[in-house]
C-alpha cells in the first residue's frame, strides 16, 4: 500500500483546493477475498464494491459502453474461477484486471466496435471569465470525462495510466496484466501522462502551476 | 541540468503521480483525482447478478470444486510431487520390495486367518474384509511390527495424495490401513513413520490411538512452520 493515499500539500498553489486532487482510498480487501473464498457471501460484495467501480472505468476506456456488459462477464469468470485464486487483495485486483481485460479484447475481437466517443477536449477551455486557473475548468469534469479523456491517449498508454490509478495496481501487477516489463509500463504511463498534460495546457491556456514552460508538440487526441 | 535529470525528475514526479500524490502538473493530479474519485452507485448496478453467479459457483458438490483448495499435508510435500510419482511405481513392487527383505505373507497369514488375501492395484496384497473385520483383526493380535500390506498401502497412499489429495483415502483398498493408524487424520503421520523406516520390518510399533511410541515425528497432520504447502494453481 505504499504511496497510495499520500497527499502532498504542495497543490496549495494560486488558491487551488488539494482536496480536489485527493483520490477515494485503495481499501485492502485480502481478508474480504479469503472470506469470500470460503464462502462467504457479504464478503464477496465487499470485495465485488471494492473492485468494480475501478473496473468498469479501466474496461470503459477499452470497451466505451459495452463496459457494463463485459464487467458482469468479467464476475461471472471470476465468481466461477474464485477457489482457485492464490494471493492477497492486490493479486486479486491484478486478476480481476486480467480477467475483464481478455473478455473486452474478445468482446473487440469478436463485435469490432469502436469506444464511445472521447469527450472534446475543447470543452474544457470554455469556463467562466473569473476562473483564477485551469482547475477551475476542470471542476465541470466528471469522472466520465476524465476517464474518457484518459481514453483518448494510445490504448498502451491510457492502460498503464488506469490499471495504475483506478484499479490501484502497482507497476509490477501493471506490467502482468499487460504481458510487459514494469519498466514499459512505467514508460507509457508517463508518456501518457505527458500527452494528457499538454492537452490540458492547450485547453486552458495561461499560468500553470508545477507545469513546464515549454510549448510542445501535441498529437490529435483519439489516435491509437 | 542536463535532459537526462530532467527526465528522471518527471519520471519520479509520474510515478508519484500514478501511485496517488499530488505531484507535478495540478490540473493533471486533478484529472486523476476525478479519473479514480469515490465511486457512485449506480457503478454497482451488476452486484446482485455477480453475487448470483457466486452462489451457483457454491453449490458445486462437495469434493468437486473443493479439491484444490485443500492443503496438502505437510509430509506430502516432503516427499514432492515427483517423488510421490516415483513410489507409486515402486508400490507396484512393495510386495517384491518386501519379499527381498525376508518379510514375508507369514506374519499377514498371521493376522488374517479368516480373510482372503487379494492384490490391490498398487500391487500390495491386502485384505477384501470389512472395516469391522479388520478392525477387529488388528486389535485381537498385537503386532510386532507392521505388515508389509500396510507398508505397501502408505506407497500407495502417497501416490494417491499427490494425484487427488481430498479423496486419497475414499477407496475401500485403504481401510486397513485407516484402522492400523487409527483413523483417516492419523494416516498420514502414521504412513510417514512407516516410510521413513528402512524397511517394513523395523520402527515404531503404532498403539490404536495413533500416537507413536517410537521415534517422535516433526512433522504433524498439516502444514507447519517450515514447511511450504506448494499448491500448483494457475491463475
Amino acid at each position: 500500500m505504499d504511496g497510495r493515499g499520500r497527499r502532498d500539500e504542495s497543490g496549495r498553489a494560486a488558491g487551488v483546493d488539494a482536496a480536489r486532487a485527493r483520490r477515494a482510498p485503495i481499501p485492502d480487501i485480502s481478508p474480504a477475498v479469503a472470506l469470500a473464498q470460503q464462502g462467504d457471501e457479504d464478503a464477496f460484495r465487499a470485495v465485488y464494491r471494492a473492485v468494480q467501480p475501478g473496473l468498469l472505468r479501466y474496461l470503459r476506456s477499452l470497451v466505451g459502453d459495452d463496459a457494463e456488459d463485459v464487467a458482469s462477464e468479467a464476475w461471472a469468470q471470476i465468481a466461477r474461477d474464485l477457489t482457485s485464486f492464490r494471493g492477497d487483495g492486490d493479486g486479486f485486483r491484478g486478476w480481476a484486471a486480467t480477467v475483464a481485460r481478455h473478455r473486452a479484447l474478445d468482446h473487440l475481437r469478436y463485435q469490432r466496435r469502436r469506444p464511445a466517443a472521447p469527450m472534446p477536449v475543447e470543452g474544457l477551455a470554455d469556463r467562466p471569465a473569473d476562473a483564477d486557473t485551469e482547475a477551475d475548468a476542470l471542476e465541470a469534469l466528471s469522472t466520465d470525462a476524465a476517464i474518457a479523456l484518459i481514453a483518448t491517449l494510445p490504448r498502451d498508454q491510457a492502460e498503464a495510466i488506469l490499471l495504475r490509478v483506478v484499479m490501484g495496481l502497482d507497476a509490477e501487477t501493471t506490467g502482468r496484466v499487460l504481458g510487459k516489463r514494469a519498466g514499459a509500463v512505467r514508460t507509457a504511463a508517463h508518456r501518457g501522462l505527458r500527452r494528457l498534460a499538454d492537452q490540458l495546457d492547450q485547453a486552458s491556456p495561461g499560468p500553470h502551476p508545477a507545469a513546464g514552460a515549454e510549448p510542445r508538440e501535441v498529437d490529435p487526441p483519439g489516435r491509437r | 541540468m542536463g535532459a537526462h535529470r530532467i527526465r528522471r525528475i518527471e519520471a519520479d514526479a509520474a510515478e508519484r503521480l500514478l501511485a496517488g500524490g499530488v505531484g507535478g502538473p495540478l490540473h493533471l493530479a486533478e484529472l486523476l483525482g476525478r479519473a479514480a474519485a469515490a465511486a457512485r452507485a449506480s457503478e454497482l448496478a451488476g452486484e446482485e447478478a455477480a453475487v448470483t453467479a457466486f452462489r451457483s459457483g457454491r453449490q458445486v458438490p462437495v469434493g468437486v470444486g473443493r479439491r484444490r483448495s485443500t492443503p496438502r499435508p505437510a509430509w506430502a510435500t516432503l516427499f514432492g510431487v515427483k517423488v510421490a510419482a516415483l513410489v507409486s511405481a515402486v508400490a507396484v513392487a512393495g510386495l517384491a520390495f518386501a519379499a527381498a527383505t525376508g518379510v514375508l505373507p507369514n506374519p499377514l497369514r498371521d493376522l488374517n486367518a479368516a480373510s482372503p488375501v487379494s492384490t490391490s492395484p498398487a500391487g500390495a496384497p491386502i485384505r477384501t474384509s470389512t472395516g469391522g473385520a479388520s478392525s477387529s483383526a488388528a486389535s485381537a493380535s498385537p503386532r510386532a511390527m507392521p505388515s508389509p500390506a500396510l507398508f505397501g498401502l502408505c506407497e500407495a497412499y502417497v501416490a494417491q495424495v499427490a494425484v487427488s489429495p481430498g479423496k486419497a483415502l475414499d477407496s475401500p483398498v485403504f481401510t486397513s490401513l485407516i484402522d492400523a493408524a487409527g483413523g483417516k487424520a492419523q494416516v498420514p503421520a502414521y504412513c510417514e513413520r512407516l516410510l521413513s523406516s528402512e524397511s517394513p520390518g523395523s520402527s515404531a510399533k503404532p498403539d490404536k490411538s495413533g500416537h507413536p511410541t517410537g521415534p517422535p515425528t516433526p512433522h504433524p497432520t498439516g502444514p507447519t512452520d517450515g514447511q511450504e504447502v506448494q499448491d500448483q494453481i494457475p491463475e
